[in-house]
């Protein structure tokens, strides 16, 4: 094998690729991203056995070949390069990277013992914008549990139907969900859960390309495939049913508040400091003549009260959350303004943002 | 024919022809699912692992099946594992109702497994008094011996008997709340309720049940924090008198860095221990495992077993799936020349025939920190003689030796001074526990390095 290309676009194809490496698993190989030629073109792949990840990029190919080597100690010598052209030889097993002033040998691993990449090319489902994709992955997958225990939950739930795609993702005590419109006619019916891990990889990825980008979505045997531009990231899907969680979102409140999101930040996350020792709670109590206030509760440490102006509807009302669980969706939406609605103590808060119809996050209450 | 111990029979095979690395990446998480008209069906955890058992190691699987259950047309891979799936769909079904409404009241779950009750455990002399213990606990919990310790070495039957009582006393009353715990699973989620800032759930999930059941009790050893809190959750139950079971691979006295006042809790209440089973009971065993297996051996592959496998249960239960499995591929009747054939490989273990006296020497110079040149020195210290002694006695022990070929080994030139050594030991060991344990530890060593 021998190509030449510019270490900008290998750099910025290591970065996309190289936080799939798996860190500790105990077969070498999956350490090491593979480098191999492809009509052209330079690709290259990494996979934890979970995800699986191909990125294409421009190369100019004097001869075709396959090597892996260590992702972490190739990705680290590349980026420390200067911009220039960059040659990648091979030699037995041992990649030659020569550049101006630089040359290094790497020691890597025959391609015949990298895990193959699944392909996947049929059974297309739909096609999303990158810009709408990654977004709806931030305002959802957040959401969802941390921990595996209970496997479903650990997902984010995605449904195809017409034009209309929605993600949602619940740990149990709050939930997430956002609608987007996909342009393109044809789409088929489908309901599936991922990983939430995975998803917010991808969202970081797409973050990568500086274009807003067609994405097209493939489905086959418990995998899923985004592809765009010369990249493939394929994932597992979670075998199971999602929680029929339509029914926990409330049809109304009796008390509604807009505020400015970052006032309302502000005051949760001091009201945090307080809170800290009695399960993070938090009470917030919406006043008609036009005042939200933000109260720690007393503890330990001391107590903190804060107060903002904001527009008030319904009667008056309070309810204690778990201040973290407010501050997650606050620190994902990017609007200036946030709504904020409570119906008493027992029932879940709703907060979304005015101007965007398709999203809605719900908290639990706690019970003082 | 049954799936699953051909395919514990072909991964046997295969891990012997596979680095550890690959084999546990590629193989970990397979089943067989279905054998229909020659065709094997593989279930795979993911779709890497298809691919790649599909395009690298299907021949060798092939080869590997057909040589232990004959010939077969093809092999089909696929992602997803049955039973898994299955038992997600119960639980999700469960999961249908998020209740948003309801604020944090944490629920007890039971995690008991309902195959562990104490009409399949298999009483014997060895094990007679901790099964007394149990089987009075469930009784009356609270009551009689509050906590109750169990303690006895790896597959002799402690998290059957300890999870026998939750099983007895849940079929009694449903109603009770019962949690069954590792130590391991109560320190993680004690770290969670702290990342969470919930620790006052985890309190209360704990110190309001009936009856708490901690397996594994020995991990707590070291963790400080963790320590703490089941200290103060022990003296709450303890006070309501709730019971408290624990197991563990030792005695308290025996679990290094465990806090003194948890210690001294231990031990208020009943220890019991599990020694490994005598033969007639291993016979017992093997004879009831068969039998809900649906089988009946004859008597002398009983005995074959139970001769050659002395210190754990499961591996008891292996060696007779392995027979039976055998048996059942090739439709053949179970028979001692049958067994032999199917476990001589298993029990003639190489690494300990190439077990000797030096080897002796230097794992128990090692274990104490010696240089092995000290242990067949004419050196009395006291540091020395015990290590000295040890060897001896290991010698004696595992390897059978004379006790004048003993004696030259340890560069001693009188017999009488290895007959002293065992003898010495062996008294030793019934007072010390602290001794005991470390023979058992460098018994270990011996045959893992």
């Amino acid at each position: 094998m021998k190509v030449t290309l510019l270490k900008e676009n290998l750099s910025k194809g290591l970065n996309i690729i190289s936080r799939i490496v798996s860190t500790r698993g105990s077969l070498e190989v999956l350490g090491n991203i593979l480098i191999k030629t492809e009509k052209g073109r330079v690709c290259l792949s990494a996979t934890n056995l979970e995800v699986g990840i191909n990125y294409r990029l421009g190369a100019k190919v004097d001869s075709e070949g396959a090597i892996t080597v260590p992702a972490r100690l190739f990705s680290e010598f590349i980026n420390s390069l200067p911009n220039e052209k960059i040659t990648l030889e091979l030699n037995g097993d041992t990649l030659i990277s020569k550049s101006e002033n630089y040359e290094s040998n790497i020691k890597g691993i025959s391609a015949d013992e990298f895990p193959l990449i699944p392909e996947i090319k049929t059974g297309k489902v739909m096609d999303i914008k990158s810009s709408d994709l990654r977004k709806a992955i931030l305002l959802a997958a957040f959401a969802a549990a941390i921990d595996d225990s209970r496997p479903v939950l650990a997902g984010v739930y995605l449904k195809v139907d017409g034009s209309k795609v929605t993600l949602a993702a619940t740990d149990s005590y709050r939930l997430a969900e956002k609608v987007v419109n996909v342009k393109s006619g044809k789409t088929k019916k489908e309901e599936l859960i991922l990983p939430a891990k995975t998803l917010l990889e991808l969202a970081r990825i797409l973050g990568e390309f500086k274009e807003d980008l067609n994405v097209g979505v493939y489905l086959s045997d418990n995998q899923i495939l985004f592809e765009t531009d010369g990249l493939d990231f394929i994932s597992r899907l979670i075998e199971g049913q999602f929680p029929n969680y339509r029914q926990i979102i409330p049809e109304s409140s009796d008390t509604k508040t807009i505020v400015p999101k970052e006032e309302l930040l502000t005051a949760v996350k001091i009201a945090s400091l307080f809170a800290r020792e009695n399960a993070n709670n938090i009470k917030v109590s919406m006043k008609s003549k036009g005042v939200l206030e933000v109260d720690s509760g007393g503890s330990q440490v001391g107590q903190n009260k804060a107060k903002i102006k904001a527009h008030v509807e319904g009667k008056d009302g309070e309810a204690s959350f778990n201040g973290k669980y407010i501050i997650d969706v606050l620190n994902n939406l990017s609007a200036k303004e946030v709504s904020f609605e409570i119906s008493g103590k027992l029932n879940p808060g709703i907060i979304r943002t005015p101007n965007d119809k398709g999203y809605i996050y719900i908290i639990m209450p706690l019970r003082n | 024919m049954d799936n699953k111990s051909l395919w514990q029979a072909a991964l046997g095979e295969l891990e012997l022809s596979l680095s550890k690395a690959n084999f546990t990446t590629w193989f970990r998480g397979t089943n067989i699912v279905s054998q229909e008209n020659g065709e094997v069906v593989i279930s795979v955890p993911n779709v890497f692992t298809k691919e790649w058992l599909e395009n690298k190691y299907n021949t060798e699987i092939k080869s590997t099946i057909e040589h232990i259950a004959g010939p077969i047309s093809k092999i089909t891979y696929k992602v997803g594992r049955a039973d898994k799936l299955k038992m997600e769909m119960k639980e999700t079904a469960k999961e249908e109702l998020l209740d948003f409404a309801a604020a944090d009241a944490p629920e007890v779950l039971y995690n008991l497994n309902p195959k562990y009750v104490f009409e399949s455990f298999v009483v014997g002399e060895t094990n007679k008094l901790a099964t007394a213990a149990c089987q009075s606990v469930a009784k009356k919990p609270g009551v009689s011996y509050n906590p109750l310790f169990v303690y006895g070495g790896v597959g002799l039957g402690k998290t059957h008997l300890i999870q026998a009582i939750g099983n007895e006393l849940k079929k009694k009353n449903p109603k009770k709340k019962i949690e069954y715990v590792t130590s391991e699973k109560f320190t993680s989620e004690l770290i969670k309720s702290i990342f969470d800032k919930k620790t006052d759930a985890f309190k209360n999930k704990y110190r309001k049940v009936d009856v708490l059941i901690v397996d594994d009790i020995q991990f707590l050893g070291g963790k400080e924090q963790t320590q703490e809190e089941f200290f103060h959750t022990f003296n709450a139950l303890h006070q309501a008198n709730k019971q408290v079971v624990l197991a563990s691979d030792r005695p308290p006295k025996a679990i290094p860095t465990l806090e003194e006042r948890l210690r001294s809790r231990f031990e208020w209440g009943l220890l019991v221990d599990i020694q490994p089973p005598e033969i007639e009971t291993r016979i017992a065993i093997l004879q009831k495992k068969a039998y809900l297996r649906g089988h009946e051996l004859p008597l002398e592959i009983y005995d074959y077993i139970a001769r050659n496998i002395q210190h754990n249960v499961r591996e008891l239960e292996g060696a007779l799936n392995r027979i039976i499995a055998y048996a059942e591929l090739n439709n053949k009747k179970p028979d001692m020349a049958l067994a032999q054939n199917v476990l001589g490989s298993l029990l003639a273990n190489p690494k300990r025939k190439a077990l000797t006296g030096k080897k002796i020497l230097s794992s128990v110079a090692d274990f104490f920190d010696l240089p092995a040149s000290d242990l067949i020195s004419k050196k009395r210290d006291k540091e020395i003689v015990l290590p000295r002694q040890i060897a001896m006695y290991l010698m004696r022990e595992e390897l059978n030796l004379s006790y004048p070929k003993i004696s030259r080994e340890a560069g001693k030139n009188d017999h009488t001074t290895a007959m002293h050594a065992c003898s010495k030991i062996e008294k030793e060991m019934d007072k010390d526990e602290p001794l005991r344990h470390n023979i058992n530890l460098i018994r270990e060593r011996l045959y893992i390095g």
